[in-house]
C-alpha cells in the first residue's frame, strides 16, 4: 500500500493516517509490547520468554476478538429489538 | 490461637525506583539485573516511540487529554518532553468552551498537524500503556529485594509457579 501523504510525512510530528483503515492490525503489535513487557517484569527467569510472551500475545488478541463478537452480538441484538 | 509471624519488614530503594522512572529498565540494571533491564529499556521505548509514530506528538496532550497523560508521565521524562514541545507548538484560538488549531502564519509550514480519531486512538493507547506499564517495572524495582527475600524463603512459590 502506499501512502501519497507520506510525501509530506514529518515522523513524530505528523499522523500516520493511511492507519486509519488498517487500525486493527496495529492491536497485533500493541499485545506483543504487552506481552513482552509484562513476562519481562514477571518471570523469574527470561530464557523462557520468547515463547512465554507469544502465547500472552496471542490470547490478547483471541481476548480482543472474543470481546469485539459479543459486543457486536449485544449491539445487533439491541439494534434489532429497538426497531 | 497460633502464634503471630513476624512482620516482613520491606526494604524500598527509592533511588532504584527514581532511575526506573527517568529511564525505563535502568532500575532493574541498577539492582544487578542487566539483562532484563535492558529488555525493559528497549520495549518500553520502542513501545513509546511506535505510539508517538503513529500518532504524532498531539498524542501527549496535558492540557486536553489530561487523564492519559497522567498514565503516559509515568514511562520517564520523554512523554514530558514531547508534550512541553507540543504546547509550544500548539496556537489555539479560543472562542468561548472551544478552542480550534490557529492556522500558521502566511508563508510557514504547520508546527505538526493534529491526529485525529483512531490514529490519535491508537497512539495514545500505545504511550499511555508504556507508561502503565513502567509503573509495574518501578513496582517490581521497589519490591525486589522483599521478593527475592521471599523466594528464597519459598513464602511466594516455586519458581514454577510464579512463571505460570
Amino acid at each position: 500500500m502506499i501512502c501519497t501523504f507520506l510525501l509530506a510525512w514529518r515522523p513524530f510530528l505528523d499522523p500516520i493516517n493511511c492507519l486509519h483503515d488498517w487500525w486493527w492490525v496495529m492491536l497485533v503489535p500493541l499485545a506483543a509490547f504487552i506481552a513482552v513487557i509484562y513476562k519481562a517484569i514477571r518471570m523469574p527467569n527470561l530464557r523462557k520468554l520468547p515463547s512465554e510472551a507469544a502465547v500472552l500475545a496471542v490470547q490478547i488478541v483471541l481476548g480482543m476478538i472474543g470481546l469485539a463478537i459479543v459486543i457486536h452480538v449485544i449491539a445487533e441484538t439491541a439494534t434489532h429489538s429497538a426497531l | 490461637m497460633m502464634p503471630k509471624e513476624p512482620r516482613e519488614q520491606q526494604q524500598i530503594d527509592p533511588l532504584a525506583a527514581a532511575l526506573a522512572w527517568v529511564v525505563p529498565g535502568l532500575g532493574h540494571m541498577f539492582i544487578g539485573d542487566i539483562r532484563r533491564g535492558v529488555l525493559l529499556l528497549v520495549a518500553i521505548h520502542l513501545m513509546m516511540l511506535t505510539g508517538l509514530l503513529i500518532g504524532g506528538i498531539d498524542v501527549v496532550d496535558r492540557k486536553d487529554d489530561r487523564w492519559w497523560y497522567l498514565g503516559q508521565m509515568l514511562a520517564g521524562p520523554i512523554p514530558v518532553l514531547v508534550d512541553r514541545y507540543h504546547q509550544s507548538q500548539k496556537v489555539v484560538i479560543r472562542n468561548g468552551r472551544t478552542t480550534k488549531l490557529a492556522p500558521p502564519p502566511p508563508g510557514e509550514d504547520v508546527p505538526f498537524e493534529p491526529s485525529l480519531a483512531r490514529v490519535n486512538e491508537l497512539g495514545t493507547l500505545f504511550v499511555t500503556l508504556a507508561g502503565m506499564l513502567n509503573l509495574m517495572c518501578i513496582i517490581d524495582v521497589v519490591q525486589h529485594p522483599k521478593r527475592e527475600r521471599r523466594h528464597a524463603a519459598g513464602v511466594v512459590g516455586s519458581v514454577e509457579a510464579r512463571e505460570r
